[in-house]
């Protein structure tokens, strides 16, 4: 038995493009462990609690696919992960799809609805190939400062 | 049987310690857990008391807007006093306390779903009503306690069998998760249930099994999941007759569909396996399994030999399980296998059996080579000499070590 939804990241060429994205904006640990203690949050609050206390926001306006949600969280930066539910029928999951950040009013990367959108796509034809379950940031992000400095 | 929860918790609580050793992480993570629990519990609690964002509002002297804001994620300017109105409110305390971080661990692992946070208002609060304090555990958080209160509840309106219906096909039950079975969330509501209103539940699954009885066609999921729920909480003097009729009504008009291998068959052997007591039906049953001559032949074996060891009493066991074995050996013969593939259940089964001082002669009598080829399973090798049941064990792995212990013992009485 697993309470919960299950988590996963957006892949592609075995490349987690979430992992990556964290690792480009260089979150400190404290960003990364409030970023890692959102997604527990939604994973045990589920969806709609999640939304109803505006940790999720959504479904978004400015993307062509009507099933994109952004997760909000207020660190130093302004985190917002463009992600979606499910997308495969009848689980109880979420994927995260693209990372960006806020800034007065105004995303970074700008067009990050969008390849979300294209994204949930991916993953609906293609579940296997391209998500994988969700790694945690701050071990993630460790593992990837230990391995530079080697 | 194990929780397949468990290792994943495992996981994560060690990957919780590890990141937490960093100061900044577990600052950061604790300022996020603080935040989502006031939001979130608030409107939980507000949800569970079946008030509106307006209602609580008027209650606590602020504006719809202002309970909004507070149920908010990310809103962060909570006051204690405003705090302590919406607990007050909702007929509950507000609790401020300096925690540990190990804490911490805990109400995170703890914190599966939004009915963690529910709370009892102060007329269904156990320490206060003797009526709830029968049941145990009604305050517990998290789904189960959301489950023992709703059973409690279904128990004081007389357990109409249809809520028990709606259960069974998995409905009004808690949010938790498509996999969870509903059987799983009956079994824990009963949990703290007092025993002179658990006879009540027993009627009701009575009846249950009766209209199967009656409709004695396809077993449907909620009839499984019964079946299931029968098997957990056990009560052979209730349910053994009406399981046995099942069963004597299932199996003539499912004819040549009857395969112990199929999971609706296995179900209802299982279930009649932990509700038996030692009458001559039972017996028949077990026998027909071990002796048949099915197609499935070493699955409805398995099934009879853990029918035959949960008996109460084994009489005539040795024969019986003898006769079973060597017609097993038979049609393996037949059909030029390599090896008889015995699984860890019917090694079990045996290993049970072998306090019986004839079958341990039977066993010692025959030969047997026993060796582990694959870390789940033992394979019993086949040898030219029917008597030739070797005694030689190989364990293969640690993850093994149980079975492979087991055999060794059965070599030890050899």
């Amino acid at each position: 038995m697993r309470d919960g939804m299950v988590i996963w990241d957006y892949q592609t060429a075995d490349r987690n493009l979430i992992l990556e994205w964290a690792k480009d904006i260089r979150l400190g640990k404290r960003d990364r462990g409030l970023l890692d203690q959102k997604l527990d949050a939604l994973a045990a609050l589920q969806f709609d609690m999640a939304s109803h206390t505006h940790l999720v926001a959504g479904p978004l306006n400015n993307s062509p696919d009507k099933h994109i949600y952004k997760l909000r969280v207020n660190a130093s930066v302004m985190i917002r992960i463009m992600l979606c539910r499910g997308p495969l029928p009848g689980e109880s999951a979420c994927t995260l799809l693209v990372g960006a950040t806020e800034r007065d009013g105004r995303l970074e990367p700008a067009n990050a609805p969008a390849v979300a959108g294209d994204r949930r796509k991916e993953v609906l034809n293609d579940g296997r190939r391209f998500r994988r379950a969700h790694e945690r940031f701050t071990r993630a992000c460790e593992r990837g400062q230990a391995s530079s400095t080697d | 049987m194990s929780d397949s929860r468990e290792p994943v918790n495992e996981d994560r609580h060690r990957q919780l310690i590890e990141s937490f050793q960093d100061r900044e992480t577990r600052e950061g993570y604790a300022e996020g857990f603080l935040h989502t629990w006031i939001a979130s519990q608030l409107a939980t609690v507000r949800q569970q008391r079946g008030l509106t964002q307006k209602a609580l509002a008027k209650t606590i002297g602020t504006k719809q807007p202002g309970v909004a804001r507070m149920e908010r994620d990310d809103y962060g300017k909570w006051n204690l006093a405003s705090l302590a109105r919406s607990a007050a409110a909702l007929d509950c305390r507000l609790k401020v306390s300096i925690e540990t971080y190990g804490s911490l661990v805990n109400e995170i692992l703890e914190f599966t779903s939004p009915e963690y946070l529910q709370r009892p208002d102060f007329a269904h609060d156990p320490v206060f009503f003797p009526k709830y304090s029968r049941w145990k555990g009604l305050d517990a958080p998290g789904p189960a306690g959301y489950m023992r209160r709703q059973m409690e509840e279904w128990i004081n309106q007389g357990a109409p069998i249809e809520q028990l219906e709606l259960w069974l096909q998995g409905r009004q039950l808690p949010p938790a998760g498509d996999e969870v079975p509903p059987s799983h969330w009956l079994i824990r509501g009963l949990e703290g249930c007092p025993p002179e209103e658990n006879q009540l539940v027993v009627t009701r699954v009575q009846e249950l099994l009766f209209k199967l009885r009656r409709r004695g066609d396809e077993l449907t999921m909620p009839d499984l999941e019964l079946l299931e729920f029968v098997r957990a909480r056990p009560v052979p003097e209730e349910y053994q007759p009406l399981l046995i009729e099942v069963h004597d009504q299932l199996r003539p008009a499912w004819g040549s569909r009857w395969h112990a291998s199929r999971p609706d068959v296995q179900r209802l052997l299982l279930a009649l396996a932990d509700n038996q007591m030692a009458t001559a039906a039972c017996r028949r049953i077990w026998r027909e399994c071990i002796t048949s001559a099915e197609e499935e032949l070493e699955v409805s074996v398995d099934f009879g030999l853990y029918g035959y060891a949960a008996m109460p009493s084994r009489p005539n066991a040795v024969e019986v399980i003898s006769e079973g074995l060597e017609a097993c050996f038979e049609r393996f013969r037949g059909k030029q296998r390599d090896y008889y593939q015995f699984t860890a259940a019917r090694l079990k089964a045996m290993y049970q059996l072998i306090g019986d001082e004839q079958f341990s002669r039977y066993l010692s009598q025959t030969a047997v080579e026993l060796n582990v080829r694959e870390p789940n399973m033992v394979a019993i090798q086949h040898s030219a000499e029917p008597t030739a049941w070797a005694s030689t064990v190989v364990p293969y792995k640690d993850t093994f070590y149980e079975e492979a212990e087991m055999v060794r013992r059965l070599a030890a009485v050899a």
